[in-house]
């Protein structure tokens, strides 16, 4: 949940940077996993778009249902779409959000802490939706940027 | 070497990205790309499968259930988020074994395993469809079927006869039987013959070598089926 907590604030804080000036190109992807999709992707862009595009159409979407199944505290439905949707998140760079949804899949293993589920649910979905603007905004700058 | 190959997973960019990569390979020829066991069932009884991309958690049949309904394993590469099922993988002999998501350079070192896998499985069968390994003073003689005259029952054991030795070993004329295939055809309930090395035939019996073997009434019709007559 911490975690979380801080992968949002420092989200929020690039954000700021930005409005306040250019910065340095080491900085400039606070939340893309540049390394991963280079090792996923190799050079080829235009299928990393493809993917992300996926991402966003038809993948996005699911996480919605989880939430859904989340508040009706539908917790046999869960496992399956966390532990389906999981891996997605590191195909579009999102390596850093894996760990609240591992956290979960362990929680629902021991079939206790709703609560606590909730609240790590909470604030990854709460994350995963503030942040997509700066993900796309990220993705646009890595697809259009050569040698990546 | 061009393997056909199935992907079975159920989530969407996990499929896309294994069919990307495998159209990308040269050696490797996408058949069908499944999102669940069942589908991927239906495939497999219809058509050889060299290799299969198997997720392990799936809604209704795992991928382990679907290992389990095949008669006969093809090459198999598990795709799983998670490390706990490597003992399983290891107890059904699968090649390899990759985290999602999968990366150019692991995928690449599993189809070379699998490649490897492939060639000698091929090289075993070409040396068994040539020859037959025979137990004989401790040690195991290779016995090409192309020097084998006939093979005759003698009760707990067997007798193969080539055209310079012969070889008594303990197995049965069925086993026998199915192990040597092809030219070999069973005629009476004592004698395999190589059906290249008759020289002649009559109503009863047939001749191979200098030796005469008697015909079933039951196995005739099969031996004649089998032969190129005027």
């Amino acid at each position: 949940m911490d975690h979380v907590a801080h992968e949002l604030r420092s989200a929020d804080a690039n954000r700021a940077d930005q409005s306040i000036g250019p910065i340095g190109s080491s900085a400039r992807y606070q939340l893309l996993d540049i390394q991963f999709l280079g090792e996923l992707y190799g050079g080829d862009k235009e299928y990393a778009g493809f993917m992300l595009e996926t991402f966003l159409d038809s993948v996005l979407p699911e996480f919605a249902l989880v939430h859904q199944q989340i508040l009706a505290q539908n917790w046999e439905e869960v496992y399956p779409l966390t532990h389906k949707l999981r891996p997605t998140l590191p195909m579009v760079g999102l390596t850093h959000l894996e760990a609240p949804l591992i956290l979960i899949e362990n929680l629902l293993a021991e079939r206790e802490q709703a609560d606590r589920i909730n609240t790590v649910w909470q604030d990854f979905y709460t994350t995963l939706q503030s942040q997509q603007p700066l993900l796309e905004a990220e993705w646009q700058r890595y697809l259009t940027t050569p040698d990546l | 070497m061009m393997l056909k190959c199935i992907i079975v997973d159920d989530e969407l960019m996990a499929r896309l990205s294994l069919q990307r990569l495998c159209e990308q390979h040269e050696s490797l020829e996408v058949v069908a790309v499944c999102e669940n066991a069942t589908q991927a069932l239906t495939i497999l009884a219809e058509q050889p499968i060299d290799l299969i991309w198997l997720d392990v958690e799936m809604p209704g049949l795992s991928g382990f259930d679907l290992l389990d309904r095949l008669p006969v394993l093809p090459q198999v590469i598990l795709t799983t988020i998670k490390t706990e099922y490597a003992f399983d993988a290891f107890q059904y002999q699968v090649t390899d074994y990759l985290k999602k998501p999968i990366t150019q350079t692991r995928f690449k070192v599993a189809v070379e395993k699998v490649m490897t896998a492939m060639r000698k499985n091929e090289q075993v069968r070409m040396v068994n469809d040539k020859a037959i390994f025979v137990k004989n003073d401790g040690r195991y003689v290779r016995v090409p079927y192309d020097s084998i005259l006939y093979v005759e029952n003698t009760g707990d054991y067997v007798k193969i006869l080539t055209g310079q030795q012969s070889f008594v070993v303990y197995t049965t004329m069925k086993s026998l039987e199915e192990k040597l295939g092809g030219q070999f055809l069973r005629v009476h309930r004592s004698y395999i013959i190589n059906l290249d090395k008759i020289v002649d035939i009559e109503e009863t019996n047939l001749v191979v070598a200098s030796k005469v073997i008697p015909i079933s009434r039951a196995n005739k019709p099969e031996l004649m089926s089998r032969l190129n007559l005027l």
